[in-house]
């Protein structure tokens, strides 16, 4: 009887299928409306599964469950975002050996270890660079464009390590962002510059491979998102006066929807763009930040855009760089707006409605920002945010009232990503310096 | 035993004296802050205003309108004290929340407009001063109670920050305000359930524009002058429930699928299949 026994649990803990449960605490489909499902084997050359799944009808609720066999893989990286409003709103992941379940949770509260961030390693790549980061097979990589050159950057044994990637467009980089093109969950480049038509590069195992270009206008700023709700990332272009939509077929091939969107009129020098369902409604909504006029805004439709003074005041502001996150832990997406020579502002998403609550949520007087990024990286579950600034990089602390408080400083920068580097689930910040790419971590 | 009882006692009575605590803020609560304000404002005791309405403009639980109402009232007091410096560094963070702000000032002083207008044509690009807004709307003449209507309003005119119906039954004498939904280029549209009726009556209604403080800008209608939509009795159907939606059959139904869900599981080797299609996955075939 004995032996039986033993037999029958030796045999059900051989098995080489395990099963994947995607969890979380956040409103289905208030906080998020689709997941995206990544799995791909850790060996080089491997298999990788990546499939979109809309969170309605039978779906409608989270958790749900995938079973994954190994097949001929010993191990795995299991990854999976979740969006809101056509948009990336939270990221989770683990690494596998197929011997116990997989949960990853999309929770609201993302917390770090605590303690004050250091800095690993030394600083690698190109100076003075924008970064992305890109989750994908084998992990969280960070991509690297500076004026003088570019890399792909990962984490290894408590240090950067580059390799090289495709060659870079001509031109100085202008912006660099990040999401799934090509319908397989990984995190695929749109690279804007200053030389160059928007260039892509898609997402290759644990690397990047050239994905041509879109159109053939030089842009000046670049936004990604699930404009027409297919489940497939668009991609929306600004220049001058100039707003572009170009709609994806699902394979990373991009089509100029002439009639969804136009600038004419309402901007005339366009120098950022950010995509997030500020209203709430399911499809995500346009911010245009502009070097020389005021911020605008376009309410999303399903594939259209219409002008809209009711989202943004229109404050004339020199933008720099536009950040859409949430940043009081409501799922809704507040602004983040990085002006030139001038105080960050910050702007509370209420309603559907952007209101500046820059004195009242940050510390005073605010930083001058280049770039921010959002992310739980301390011990409480509030968001935080690191600044990447000209007079030295800012790390702010989320309280419980919804404030941001100055923590540590860091090195000069000209943009930062918060991505998980080392993928031992911690979020980790990047910081693009005069001296190469820095990586802070607590 | 009865000291303590006397401490609790005074205790109690110390956090009952002041409801604007650190834990009791809230909207009401700053409405409270706000009152005091503009008392001591009214009475000529501007220092104690500005420190009083301080902290509303720092609290991230006011609402805009609470947070423009208090920065406004600092502001003129800033003026009447002759601090021109920190009056403009108000006023530009009123600007910066709404650049189409109205000032409220009843005293409709002749320097605080000027000063004003001023600091807003240096800050606001095309600035007009004869802000406003212009509506107008589309609805139904007639719809059925307990049914959705849908009303849609325009600005021709103006930066209309939010737009709300307000709807009664005539003969009722408070409205219900429901928020309308910005379409884009000025649209707004709003949809409401009037309550199910077994009898006909008339819904009563007007719409306001609104900017960010939340004063009214424009209106059609007004709550004086509402207009009418008929609506015939409907909406107050209350069916039996089929025999399948009755909660026994469908438990019992749950315990049999969650029966044979197990049963296959448990004849199967490894887990079964997910939830989500295909079900299985292979990663390295």
């Amino acid at each position: 009887m004995r032996f039986v026994l033993v037999t029958f649990v030796a045999a059900a803990g051989c098995t080489d299928a395990i099963t994947v449960e995607i969890a979380s605490d956040r409103p289905v489909p208030s906080a998020i409306d689709h997941v995206c499902i990544g799995v791909a084997d850790t060996k080089v050359g491997g298999g990788q599964f990546g499939q979109d799944y809309a969170l309605t009808g039978d779906l409608g609720r989270l958790p749900q469950t995938l079973r994954v066999e190994a097949g001929h893989a010993g191990s795995a990286l299991a990854w999976v975002r979740g969006d809101r409003g056509g948009v990336a709103a939270a990221l989770a992941s683990a690494r596998t050996d197929f011997s116990r379940d997989l949960t990853l949770s999309l929770n609201t509260c993302v917390k770090g270890p605590g303690g004050a961030p250091a800095q690993q390693g030394d600083a690698v790549g190109p100076a003075a660079a924008k970064l992305a980061a890109s989750e994908g097979p084998g992990g969280n990589l960070v991509v690297a464009i500076g004026p003088s050159g570019a890399a792909v950057i990962d984490a290894q044994h408590g240090a950067l390590v580059t390799s090289a990637g495709p060659t870079p467009p001509a031109g100085n980089p202008i912006a660099i962002v990040a999401a799934d093109l090509d319908g397989d969950c990984d995190d695929d480049l749109v690279i804007v510059t200053d030389g160059a038509p928007p260039t892509v590069w898609i997402r290759d195992g644990q690397g990047f491979k050239d994905g041509g270009t879109i159109g053939g206008s030089i842009a000046a700023a670049v936004a990604l998102g699930d404009v027409d709700r297919d489940g497939r990332t668009d991609v929306v272009l600004g220049y001058a006066g100039t707003l572009e939509l170009w709609l994806n077929d699902g394979a990373g091939n991009f089509t100029h929807a002439t009639q969804a969107l136009s600038g004419a009129g309402h901007v005339s020098s366009v120098s950022a763009l950010a995509l997030g369902d500020v209203d709430g409604d399911g499809s995500p909504d346009l911010i245009v930040g502009q070097s020389s006029a005021p911020l605008a805004a376009w309410l999303g439709g399903t594939g259209t855009f219409t002008f809209s003074t009711s989202i943004v005041p229109a404050v004339s502001l020199p933008v720099v760089s536009l950040a859409l996150a949430d940043a009081d832990g409501d799922y809704d997406p507040d602004l983040a707006v990085s002006v030139k020579g001038a105080a960050m502002r910050l702007y509370i998403d209420r309603d559907g409605h952007l209101e500046d609550q820059s004195f009242v949520r940050l510390p005073q007087p605010a930083p001058i920002a280049n770039a921010v990024a959002f992310g739980g990286w301390d011990d409480g579950c509030e968001p935080d945010a690191v600044i990447a600034a000209d007079a030295g990089a800012a790390t702010l602390h989320g309280q419980p009232t919804g404030t941001f408080a100055s923590a540590q400083s860091a090195p000069p920068a000209s943009a930062v990503v918060m991505t998980d580097i080392d993928d031992d689930g911690d979020l980790d910040a990047l910081l693009a310096t005069d001296q190469g790419v820095v990586w802070l971590a607590r | 035993m009865a000291r303590t009882l006397v401490i609790f006692a005074l205790l109690l009575g110390v956090a009952h004296a002041d409801p604007i605590g650190a834990g009791a803020v809230g909207p009401q609560a700053i409405e409270t802050f706000l009152a005091r304000g503009q008392k001591l404002f009214d009475d000529q005791d501007y220092a104690a205003a500005i420190q009083t309405l301080s902290p509303v403009t720092r609290d991230s639980r006011a609402t805009r309108a609470q947070r423009l109402r208090a920065l406004e009232l600092i502001a003129l007091a800033d003026l009447i004290r002759g601090d021109e410096g920190s009056a403009r560094a108000t006023f530009e963070r009123i600007l910066d929340i709404d650049p189409g702000y109205q000032l409220r000032d009843p005293s409709g002083s002749p320097k605080v407009r000027a000063f004003f207008e001023s600091l807003k044509k240096q800050l606001i690009p095309g600035f007009d001063p004869n802000a406003g807004a212009d509506l107008e709307h589309a609805a139904p003449t007639a719809a059925t109670a307990g049914r959705p209507l849908e009303i849609e309003a325009r600005a021709t005119r103006g930066n209309v920050f939010d737009l709300v119906l307000a709807t009664r039954h005539r003969g009722e004498l408070a409205y219900k305000i429901v928020a309308a939904t910005p379409r884009g280029d000025g649209r707004w549209r709003v949809r409401v359930t009037p309550d199910p009726s077994a009898k006909p009556y008339v819904l009563e209604y007007y719409l306001e524009a609104r900017d960010a403080g939340g004063a009214a800008i424009a209106r059609v209608a007004s709550p004086d002058q509402p207009l009418e939509i008929a609506l015939a009795a409907g909406g107050a159907t209350d069916a039996k429930r089929p025999w399948y939606g009755r909660w026994y059959v469908i438990a019992g139904a749950a315990v049999v699928a969650a029966g044979v869900t197990g049963l296959a599981v448990a004849a199967s080797r490894g887990p079964g299949p997910g939830t989500l299609p295909p079900g299985s996955v292979t990663v390295t075939p």
